[in-house]
């Protein structure tokens, strides 16, 4: 069931990049970085080939990483198009609208608390609810691509990245580059190895776009965290939307995905701006 | 009688006109420490004499850790510290009979000494159209809880804007700016005396004032120093955008309305760039 010339959006994220396991791989200026930037844009470049085998005809990469200007544009395929930088609302998403026939998610990592490589959900946060359940950077915006018709498709990154999103999306092509020993050790494949995978993946990933779901969440849509401290949860409760269920835990809800983004994401970055926490 | 609620900033000291006078571990710090214990220590002696049970003081500039409790009138109790919902007004509450403004300065655009709202990143501030300082602001908070101001001190910028809202303020000059970063000061014992004195009237005449209560609904309006500030705080839905650079903060509660604007300037604050603002 092929479907000519429809619109892919890739979200990629560096933690789960082929390699990667350490800190010093994933942030600006660290040791192995510009190494992993190759890798990263690398990776996407695979996506992005086999979603084009499979019959698109435009992609657009949000660069989805820290600082948000890691992948390198000399080196993207060139028949993609690049958002780079901060300041997005709708951050890892953006751009997401329901032009696209699916997104994939490179480079993703696992939820907070678990085993897998670098795992955390939205940095600031010990713990993140989703409508009651812990969740993951993967399906808080496989609900955002959800909220605008568009299926999430594929995903790449360790197994744990891939099977948590696995769980919750049901249908989904999954490219594993790596196996997480530990939050910092993992078994790797070879780049030249985890291209093919990745490039299979989203070829089939785009192949099945048309009978793929858009995710959705139960609506009303609650999103509850748990700061690090308790002062970042009481900063973020100067937000009349928010709720402090105790000293470092709180919760907003809305009745559509976008709107629960929205006050999710003010309040996280409204509790990170809490200085001095050293302690 | 009742309590006295002070306060106390830094840039409006008498002799403040630096930075380096203001900032903790810059070079003058230490001894305008000293200056804002001895104006804050006048001002809990006048309102003692002036008939008031007790003083709470909070200290209300950058990390809010300049006031040493051991130079502390022993008769006050002193809120330090960071992370403070109400910040400059932290604990506050209808308790008190007036609330005191100690070495305030003017606002943000102004051509008051270290003249700023808030944060850096605020370009200018409009409480119902009307720019509006830090005093002013305070004094609306204030204002929420039954609390009327009963003396300012600061430079002839930062008396005169709290006195566009509290006219009746006993207003204490203590230095006349002649930039943002110089001024004509009086001295600290003449400066102490006035705050003495100034603080013993207003309290005695406590009963009289008036309390600040902007009308509904109250508009606070926002100018950052750069669009991507503004967009940001524009994430959590407080506020609604004027212009690339400016929100507006709309409501007829004045708390309510404060905590946004608290909570926006937070968010702002995330999106600035070391480099470029």
């Amino acid at each position: 069931m092929s479907h000519m010339g429809g619109k892919v959006y890739i979200s990629a994220d560096m933690e789960g990049v082929t390699g990667v396991v350490s800190i010093d791989d994933v942030l600006a200026g660290h040791l192995n970085y510009e190494r992993f930037r190759h890798l990263m844009t690398q990776d996407v470049n695979a996506a992005i080939e086999g979603v084009l085998e499979a019959g698109a005809s435009e992609v657009l990469v949000n660069d989805s990483h820290g600082g948000m200007t890691n992948i390198l544009l000399e080196e993207l395929h060139p028949s993609a198009t690049l958002i780079s930088g901060v300041n997005k609302p709708l951050y890892m998403m953006e751009g997401v609208d329901k032009s696209f026939e699916c997104a994939m998610f490179i480079g993703y990592h696992s939820m907070v608390g678990g085993r897998g490589v670098l795992s955390h959900t939205f940095s600031g946060a010990s713990r993140v609810l989703l409508n009651g359940r812990p969740t993951s950077e993967g399906e808080v915006n496989a609900m955002i691509a959800g909220a605008m018709g568009v299926p999430v498709t594929m995903v790449s990154g360790d197994q744990y990245a891939v099977s948590e999103l696995k769980e919750v999306l049901g249908d989904l092509e999954g490219a594993v580059v790596k196996y997480a020993i530990d939050r910092s050790s993992a078994r790797c494949i070879h780049p030249s190895l985890t291209k093919q995978i990745i490039k299979e993946a989203a070829r089939r990933g785009y192949m099945k776009a048309r009978s793929v779901k858009p995710y959705t969440a139960r609506s009303p849509i609650t999103l509850e965290f748990e700061f690090l401290q308790p002062s970042m949860a009481a900063r973020a409760a100067y937000l009349p939307f928010v709720d402090q269920l105790d000293p470092r835990t709180v919760r907003v809800s809305a009745p559509d995905p976008i709107s629960a983004w929205r006050l999710f994401w003010s309040a996280l970055l409204l509790g990170r701006s809490v200085e001095g926490e050293s302690y | 009688m009742g309590r006295v609620f002070v306060s106390v900033d830094m840039e409006g000291l008498t002799g403040a006109v630096s930075p380096s006078q203001v900032l903790p571990g810059r070079a003058d710090y230490e001894r305008f420490r000293d200056v804002m214990i001895r104006e804050t220590n006048a001002v809990i002696r006048g309102a003692f004499e002036g008939g008031a049970d007790g003083v709470l003081v909070n200290d209300s500039h950058d990390g809010m850790l300049n006031l040493k409790i051991e130079g502390l009138d022993e008769r006050a109790e002193l809120i330090s510290g960071y992370h403070k919902p109400l910040s400059m007004m932290q604990g506050v509450d209808r308790g008190f009979i007036c609330a005191f403004f100690v070495g305030y300065h003017s606002m943000a655009s102004g051509e008051g000494v270290l003249s700023h709202t808030m944060t850096g990143i605020v370009s200018k501030a409009y409480l119902n159209g009307v720019p509006a300082s830090e005093g002013v602001i305070n004094a609306m908070v204030g204002g929420h809880f039954g609390v009327p101001v009963g003396l300012v001190a600061g430079d002839q910028y930062a008396v005169s804007e709290v006195h566009t809202v509290c006219p009746d303020a006993k207003g204490v000059v203590v230095k006349r700016a002649i930039d943002r970063y110089s001024a004509l000061s009086q001295s600290l014992s003449r400066v102490e005396e006035e705050l003495r004195g100034a603080a013993e009237a207003a309290v005695k005449s406590s009963a009289s004032l008036k309390v600040y209560t902007p009308p509904k609904p109250i508009t606070l309006t926002v100018e950052f120093t750069q669009s991507s500030l503004a967009a940001r705080a524009l994430y959590a839905p407080i506020a609604r955008r004027v212009d690339g650079r400016t929100i507006e903060i709309v409501g007829d509660d004045a708390l309510d309305v404060y905590m946004r604007f608290r909570a926006a300037l937070g968010l702002a604050s995330t999106a600035r760039d070391p480099d470029y603002g």
